[in-house]
């Protein structure tokens, strides 16, 4: 079993490297940076115009460019939201959290540095999980079930307790206000209409993207303009900038226990079919703060904070493809075109895919491995010009990003109430930060929220039923251990921390 | 690109088309392939947008709503927006009244499915294990077209099913047959084919009248239509009018069979809808187009705008008699 | 306006907002019903706890453990000394600062609102570079040829991406398509 693979392996990675074969995963690369760099665009968006394009292409160059596609657009999107403030893909909304801090304490080029590396790193990790599940994948798929996904979403919804920065009672309400935005639509088992109030574009339900533009992005333009901050970074001369590339890339391994937990949570949340990157960067960033033993510089510059979303960001992309070539069910929306493009051409996920044309499946992966790295390496060889963004006045780059935002946020669906959404909820973002209301475990629960209802509804309904044991499935059991660990860490922690100081006060007095 | 002949007469160069299905999916894939034939012909640019949601009704809002000049075209899944019709929804556009429908693509056949592994190996196995128990059966939502199936064809066929709803998708549907969790899921033979292919699925019954097609996988499957089919049997064997439920059956085939339409908003320009119709089933009809559709699998069941406008209107009033078991089931779920 | 009464009617706010949806969820049928009300009636009973502990001072020093996140002590523990608690009198110059806040607040505030208008009136092309164009010149003071050089920077990007390249039917504007323009 292992021969075949491992042929089909080399025989795909020589395809891949061969002329002019290369010049695929470089331009789709290439194209994928800039697509992703410029908020309103996405990887995705390209990967829906790409499909027109190639519609006559034969399937080689067709899993080389999309390959790189898949891969090219996750790290530029970080760029942006440590730039700026701006998750240029909606999963690295979690890595503003601290990357954006660190820019405005004129470290960008550390920030940056290390979501290189995370990204890099986490994708391999990603990539190399894949090719190891290959003989296993379709029983890998089917083990997990709905149960297995309830369990997954009440463990993020629990790491929200961790992420909340001040008031308790704040985050946890913010918590309840994201939840409750994420019921607006149609319910998902009964499909009754859910607090839309006769209105059709409420129907669908109110997009996470517009959301995150406006309680992100906008909201620390509108920061910065009532403030009066010059720059972002505080300087006005980029020789002023302290940060450090290197220091950046060499944080990554001085924490890489945090880079392994986070790249498994992106690589297991990749696997599961149609939830996303936004899932598993929110949720790796909640573990590393629940498992830190410092945690006060979380969200304000903890570079923590921008390795564990990158790393589960990244790890996600090759994890996703798993149910996407094992059944044709898409990991994501990027992968949900690759199936597109893949059926186009004939080429049908499953079996037949796997077991008569590994080779061309191989193609893919080291296509977007490649990919992921050229987007790392070309990130760091222009980091210098990009953190000179961080010097320019902010009086000049509020309303281009005001432009941005708002176009962003309609490009998503082309619905222009997405662009009211999106300025609605960058002035509720900004009352929350005046007010200290955390914003963490608002987006948390707006992203997990359907996750965690449709899985409930359908696993209340299987035990009803009979038709699962809790107990006998090993998933479930180890994901509801690790929920009450999360819950229980803080309690014992202070446990920890009340003995310890009871020792030292005792050492002091004798 | 505009020519004299071209219906658009180079007044619009680019032409909006809504797609009511996320992009990668089966319909899109038929946007796609279509494109370049169409485009061509009626001298503009086709720009295809996915809206996707509530069973194509979103896009299908947005379509009805929008000026009848030939800007705007897109697809109608008019078995979905039947569907959310019969079960309450009020806003939905009524696909037989609201467009100006242009042409058909393909007639969807569903067929009920379970997985290869499952100790149900026919439907004489499901009609004995429903005398001890309810069998499951997985659908996405209640306002779905495959929950209006299964409700339907189940009390056809004297089936005491219990509804598992609440999944994203017919993929993700299907994963839960696959493991177990449901006996059974109801999809389209040709969504469901690259499954039953590599043998996670297997086929129990088609709604249909007629064998779908020369596959292997449908020798065992049960045909529900006609009068040596199920329904016609269960009727029998329950005691109830044998060619009512021949009837109902046929019903439900037309239904599906409705299929994906190509649709423009209504009240447009006579001469302006039949230009486009023609350019349409040129290119529908166009060799090198079905020599594309086919390389990928698809199907087509091509019919001018006006056969299938004809179809669905006949269909939606039929259906009307099923509502009250459709709302009674939909009511069952709510509680 | 004080920030202690602005602090409380941003929590009366969101309190409303949760409160309409409560109605609203009584509505619909029991399924649809059910995780909605377990979210909505804890976050109720949060928000109002809030709102309490915004308008009252010293129910908030009670209950600063719950206001500083330190449910055990663990920060407390740690550190010599609590944060200092807000404090709701304020000096004549921070009383100023405050108030030249506000008024920039205030002043943002309508640039943002004013853009989903202009783009709804007129459209993403003609809104976009109008707007960055009013609001360098304008709201940051700068020079007309700056603010008209970002413009027409910020109309090529979005007419040669999403117009060119991308082939994106953007919004047209009510007023644009009605003046035909």
């Amino acid at each position: 079993m292992v021969e075949p693979i491992l042929q089909a392996a080399w025989d795909g990675l020589r395809l891949v490297f061969s002329f002019p074969n290369i010049l695929y995963p470089i331009i789709g690369t290439l194209l994928a940076m800039v697509f992703a760099f410029i908020p309103g665009l996405s990887g995705f968006t390209l990967m829906a115009l790409a499909i027109s394009f190639t519609l006559h292409w034969e399937p080689l160059p067709i899993m080389l460019l999309f390959g790189a596609f898949v891969g090219g657009a996750t790290f530029m999107g970080s760029i942006t939201a440590i730039l700026f403030n701006i998750p240029g893909t909606t999963p690295s909304a979690a890595t503003t959290l601290d990357g954006y801090p660190l820019a405005q304490q004129g470290e960008a080029k550390t920030a940056i540095g290390c979501s290189a590396m995370s990204s890099a790193l986490g994708s391999s990790f990603g990539v190399l999980v894949l090719i190891l599940l290959i003989p296993v994948m379709r029983q890998a798929i089917l083990s997990f079930g709905s149960p297995e996904f309830l369990m997954l979403s009440i463990w993020g919804l629990a790491t929200i307790a961790a992420v909340i920065r001040g008031s308790l009672i704040k985050g946890l309400a913010a918590a309840g206000l994201g939840f409750l935005l994420s019921f607006v639509g149609f319910d998902p088992r009964t499909a009754e209409v859910r607090y839309t109030f006769g209105n059709d574009f409420l129907r669908e339900g109110i997009s996470v993207v517009p959301i995150l533009l406006g309680v992100f992005a906008i909201a620390e333009m509108i920061t910065l303009s009532v403030t009066g901050t010059r720059t972002i970074s505080g300087s006005a001369k980029v020789e002023q900038l302290t940060g450090s590339l290197w220091r950046g890339v060499q944080a990554v391994f001085s924490n890489f226990g945090l880079f392994i937990r986070s790249s498994i949570i992106g690589t297991v949340i990749g696997m599961i079919p149609a939830v996303g990157g936004t899932v598993a960067s929110f949720v790796a960033y909640g573990q590393a703060v629940q498992t830190a033993k410092n945690r006060d510089k979380f969200g304000r510059g903890d570079i923590r904070g921008v390795i564990a979303p990158e790393a589960a960001h990244d790890a996600k992309d090759g994890a996703s493809l798993v149910p996407t070539l094992a059944f044709g069910i898409p990991g994501s929306e990027g992968t949900a075109l690759l199936l597109g493009a893949l059926s186009l051409h004939g080429l049908v996920p499953g079996k037949e895919l796997m077991n008569n044309q590994l080779s061309l499946v191989f193609v893919l992966i080291w296509s977007l491995f490649l990919s992921n790295w050229l987007t790392s390496i070309i990130g760091v060889a222009l980091v210098n010009q990009l953190t000179r963004l961080t010097v320019v006045r902010t009086q000049l780059l509020t309303p281009i990003i005001f432009a941005l935002a708002v176009l962003g946020a309609y490009a998503y669906k082309g619905r222009i109430e997405d662009v009211a959404v999106a300025a609605l909820f960058g002035l509720i973002g900004y009352f929350m930060k005046k007010f200290d209301w955390s914003r963490v475990p608002f987006v948390m629960a707006l992203v997990l929220g359907p996750l965690f209802e449709s899985n409930l509804h359908i696993t209340r309904n299987l035990h009803q039923l009979g038709r699962i044991n809790f107990w006998t499935r090993p998933l479930t059991v180890a994901l509801m251990i690790l929920t009450a660990v999360t819950l229980l860490l803080p309690y014992v922690q202070g446990i920890r921390e009340k003995r310890r100081q009871r020792q030292a006060s005792e050492e002091d007095s004798s | 690109m505009a020519s004299s002949s071209s219906c658009l007469q180079g007044r619009i160069r680019r032409v909006q088309w809504l797609v009511p299905f996320p992009p990668g999916g089966a319909v899109d894939i038929y946007s796609r392939l279509l494109e370049p034939y169409f485009s061509e012909r009626i001298g503009a640019d086709i720009v295809v947008e996915n809206m996707p949601g509530a069973g194509g009704s979103i896009a299908a809002t947005k379509l009805r709503d929008s000026a009848p000049d030939g800007s705007t075209l897109g697809i109608l899944n008019a078995p979905g927006l039947m569907a959310a019709a019969l079960t309450g929804e009020t806003n939905t556009p009524n696909s037989a009244t609201d467009f100006t429908i242009l042409g058909r693509i393909v007639q969807q056949q569903l067929v009920w499915v379970t997985a290869s592994n499952s100790p149900l190996r026919t439907m004489d196995d499901v009609l004995s294990e429903a005398k001890k128990r309810s069998i499951v059966f997985a659908v996405s939502d209640a306002g779905s077209t495959n929950f209006v199936n299964t409700v339907i064809v189940s009390q056809l066929l004297g089936l005491d099913i219990k509804c598992l709803a609440g999944f994203l998708g017919s993929r993700e549907t299907s994963m839960a047959v696959m493991r177990g969790e449901a006996d059974l899921g109801s999809f389209t033979f040709e969504s469901a084919l690259d499954r039953i292919e590599s043998q996670d699925l297997r086929v129990l019954l088609q709604v249909t009248e007629k064998r779908i097609a020369a596959h292997p996988s449908l020798d065992n499957a049960a045909l529900l239509g006609g009068d040596k089919g199920l329904a016609a049997q269960r009727a029998n064997e329950l005691g109830r009018d044998a060619r009512q439920a021949q009837a109902d059956a046929l019903t439900m085939v037309r239904f599906n069979a409705a299929g994906l339409l190509i649709a423009a908003p209504p009240k447009m320009n006579e001469e302006l809808s039949r230009c486009l119709d023609e350019k349409l089933h040129e290119s529908l009809t166009d060799p090198a187009f079905q020599a594309a559709a086919a390389k990928v699998n698809r199907s087509l069941d091509i019919a001018r705008g006006a056969e299938a406008q004809a179809g669905i209107q006949g269909v939606a009033a039929e259906m009307e008699k099923f509502i009250p078991m459709i709302r009674e089931a939909i009511n069952k779920i709510r509680k | 306006m004080t920030k202690t009464i602005e602090k409380a009617l941003f929590t009366l706010f969101l309190f409303a907002v949760v409160t309409v949806s409560l109605f609203l969820t009584l509505r619909l049928g029991q399924v649809a019903r059910l995780v909605p009300l377990a979210v909505i009636v804890p976050t109720l009973a949060l928000l109002a706890f809030q709102l309490l502990l915004d308008i009252m001072p010293h129910l908030r020093q009670q209950f600063s453990s719950l206001e500083n996140k330190d449910l055990f002590h663990v920060r407390r523990l740690r550190e010599k000394s609590l944060h200092p608690n807000n404090s709701t009198e304020t000096t004549a110059a921070m009383a100023d600062e405050e108030q030249g806040l506000r008024r920039n607040e205030m002043i943002t505030m309508l640039w943002i609102l004013l853009l989903p208008v202009f783009i709804y009136l007129f459209g993403f092309l003609l809104a976009l570079p109008w707007h960055t164009f009013c609001y360098l010149r304008w709201r940051s003071g700068e020079s007309w040829l700056m603010a008209s050089g970002v413009a027409s920077g910020v109309f090529a990007l979005v007419y040669s991406v999403f117009v060119l390249t991308l082939r994106m039917a953007l919004y047209e504007g009510e007023l644009s398509r009605w003046l035909g323009l």
